[in-house]
């Protein structure tokens, strides 16, 4: 097995409007306003509901408005703190994927088929020689340890779709690549649907 | 002067922030460990800015995920706790959550490092009044 990767649709433009508050959060003191503000929204949207740890950060915080996080969190709570704010607040389905569906409504996870993308050369191109290229299109949060998420530009999106296509017809191409190839491409018309969408992408390893 | 003291550890903080997320724990605990006598020389022992650093030490110790390491977070925990209980005075249900912390520092894998402190801390936190019981969060 060559890795696993994640691909997702990202809100880009959200991420952009809600990155002071994240850096507020990782600074771990007081919140403003506009912060706390941030946080609520996410707060009320539903996913954290299935992660109760994210809950539960939330509310302390939200209860705490007085209190510098640095003082009740450690920083493993802060990082939680930012990814899940990321994931519910700018990718679709609170960035939910699974390893067992690799191909879902809104995500797709190369696990078996990595190998025959990374045979293709812009596939090569945007997901891996990009991402040593440049440090730009690494998204500053979430990270844990050396790992976080890259955004492809949307001129590459399309670049994406243009290299899918002959996989999507040959009847020689293995099946799972296949459905994930479609899998990419729905994500990819997704994505190239509004301004502020983008493809965002992580190894899972 | 004062001043140069807090920006400096502010700056060791940081770059120990940095070598945790790197896995350079041992760069890390260095790190902390010239934090915290700078701040204890410059703001005093029992000065609330303490906790962050000690937070962080306590973090690149339990990544070491080795026993002495979990003991000697668990020995920080008290001392944040402490800390803590002053800080948070008007906030009891983060002294119970921060109660709940140290009680996992003292956890390492399935073993309890210190069982009698665990039992006092278990004692503690069922005699709290079930407002500052708080909401578990971690």
């Amino acid at each position: 097995m060559a890795g696993e990767l994640l691909i997702q649709v990202i809100d880009i433009g959200q991420f952009r409007a809600i990155r002071p508050a994240l850096d507020e959060v990782k600074a771990g003191r007081a919140l403003g306003l506009e912060s706390r503000t941030v946080l609520r929204e996410a707060a009320a949207s539903p996913f954290p509901r299935g992660d109760l740890n994210f809950a539960g950060l939330l509310a302390r915080i939200l209860r705490h408005p007085e209190l510098e996080l640095r003082v009740f969190l450690a920083q493993h709570d802060l990082d939680a703190v930012i990814e899940g704010v990321v994931h519910v607040l700018c990718f679709e389905n609170g960035a939910e994927f699974s390893l067992t569906t690799l191909v879902g409504p809104s995500w797709v996870v190369l696990d078996s088929a990595f190998g025959a993308f990374m045979d293709l050369d812009w596939f090569r191109a945007l997901f891996l020689n990009a991402a040593l290229e440049s440090e730009s299109s690494g998204l500053p949060y979430p990270r844990r340890f050396d790992l976080g998420y890259r955004v492809l530009r949307r001129e590459d999106v399309a670049r994406m779709v243009v290299g899918l296509r002959p996989l999507l017809d040959d009847p020689a191409v293995a099946f799972h690549v296949q459905e994930a190839a479609q899998g990419i491409a729905r994500l990819a018309a997704r994505a190239l649907s509004r301004e502020e969408l983008t493809l965002a992408h992580t190894s899972l390893l | 002067m004062e001043e140069e003291a807090l920006q400096k550890a502010e700056r060791l903080e940081r770059e120990a922030h940095d070598a945790i997320a790197e896995f350079r724990l041992e760069d890390a605990v260095r790190l902390l460990g010239e934090a915290l006598a700078i701040r204890e020389a410059s703001q005093s022992k029992g000065h609330p800015d303490l906790i962050w650093t000690l937070s962080l030490w306590i973090e690149a110790l339990r990544w070491k995920h080795q026993p002495e390491s979990a003991l000697e977070a668990a020995n920080l925990g008290e001392r944040r706790l402490a800390l803590r209980r002053a800080a948070l005075a008007g906030a009891p249900d983060e002294v119970t959550c921060s109660l709940r912390e140290l009680m996992d520092l003292y956890t390492f894998e399935d073993d309890m490092l210190d069982s009698r402190r665990m039992d006092e801390l278990r004692r503690e936190l069922a005699a709290l009044p079930e407002t500052g019981r708080g909401e578990q969060g971690t």
